[in-house]
């Protein structure tokens, strides 16, 4: 199994993709944002099912609630990544890795690039 | 513009151009539009502090956003913050009830509706607002829906003046810290004001629940009937608009992202 064909098996994963194309179409750029999440995972060490769990937690009624400090982990993880490759591709890098998160329902902010 | 298209025009716009200030002078036509809302017993609840965003460190600036409030204080040049002053009425019944007879003098409010400086002092006061006071929650209730009544004009003044505008949510922490305003004064919204960079329509007219759902006659369950005559009128009138999403709106929307360098 490839690395994208494992990514893809993940739940989180399945459900960027789903809410993605809801909303925008099929991704154009799939295969890139798939290589982009890999490069994160690695980058921080964790699969993707486990960053999103980290990131929200079930409250009653089968509501999800955003875990706030998670939260500022990972967007602050996504700057470092981005600063790493640098410049307006480290942008489209880091914006795979917020779309991620995003259709997952964790809510991802980065300035406007000036 | 006339007043039916400026309803139908406003949008919460959420991409403003960064580059273009907006002119002082605009600014001071929204605050005079807030300052002339209807408001009970004349007191004044609306209170607001303006926010220049060049004027704000990045520090400041990124402590006032909320998880989904963050494109839009970035590209906003301006930030009016809203108050509800929960010490309008409180003053006011202090006071023996200034605003009221202010009305009564000007022939506001008058004898022919049993008003005079007497029924101020020995109903109004005592009776209806001391009342309000010891009750907390029906003072929140009370400033709250009164200094909204403000804000609405705000936006509407800011739609006449060809402004993009939107309400949003703030961290009160940070309001506080930024702005020091009064205790008793309490935070309501962010007014973002500016020039849109997305089109001043925001891709179509927000989707409604039906007319009838929401507005009855004489009794709960009884329909207002909606004419589509009035309709056709108010739609020449520009004040109903084609509805969201026109068909362009995902493209402007990759777009603005493009430029903007944002995730989609």
């Amino acid at each position: 199994m490839t690395t994208a064909e494992k990514l893809e098996a993940q739940e989180s994963v399945k459900r960027w993709y789903h809410y993605y194309e809801r909303h925008w179409g099929p991704p154009p750029d799939w295969d890139f944002k798939l290589k982009a999440l890999a490069r994160f995972a690695e980058f921080v060490g964790k699969e993707p099912d486990g960053m999103i769990k980290e990131c929200l937690r079930e409250v009653e009624g089968g509501y999800k609630k955003i875990r706030a400090k998670k939260r500022r982990f990972y967007i602050e993880k996504i700057r470092e990544f981005e600063e790493q490759i640098g410049g307006f591709e480290g942008r489209q890098w880091a914006n795979a890795i917020r779309s991620f998160f995003i259709h997952n329902g964790v809510a991802m902010s980065t300035d406007i690039m000036k | 513009m006339e007043f039916k298209e400026v309803v139908g025009r406003r949008r919460s716009i959420r991409f403003y151009q960064p580059w273009r200030p907006v002119e002082k002078e605009k600014i001071q036509t929204i605050l005079e539009a807030a300052r002339l809302a209807s408001r009970a017993v004349n007191a004044d609840f609306a209170k607001a502090i303006v926010l220049y965003r060049d004027q704000l460190s990045k520090e400041d600036l990124d402590s006032l956003k909320t998880p989904t409030t963050n494109v839009q204080l970035d590209t906003a040049p301006v930030c009016i913050v809203w108050f509800a002053d929960l010490g309008a009425v409180p003053r006011l019944v202090q006071a023996g009830g200034p605003t009221l007879k202010q009305l009564v003098d000007v022939g506001a409010l008058p004898p022919t509706h049993g008003w005079s400086h007497a029924y101020v002092e020995s109903v109004i006061v005592p009776q209806v607002l001391s009342p309000i006071v010891q009750n907390a929650s029906a003072l929140v209730m009370l400033t709250a829906a009164e200094a909204a009544l403000a804000v609405c004009t705000a936006l509407y003044a800011a739609v006449d003046e060809g402004l993009g505008t939107l309400l949003t949510a703030l961290n009160a922490e940070a309001v506080k810290r930024i702005t020091n305003h009064p205790d008793d004064w309490m935070l309501l919204y962010g007014q973002l004001v500016g020039y849109p960079a997305e089109s001043w329509d925001g891709g179509g007219q927000r989707p409604r629940e039906p007319f009838e759902q929401d507005f009855f006659e004489m009794r709960y369950g009884n329909p207002f009937p909606r004419d589509p005559q009035v309709v056709d009128k108010l739609k020449q009138a520009k004040m109903i608009q084609d509805p969201a999403p026109l068909p362009w709106r995902r493209d402007e929307i990759r777009y603005l992202a493009q430029m903007f360098g944002l995730p989609l």
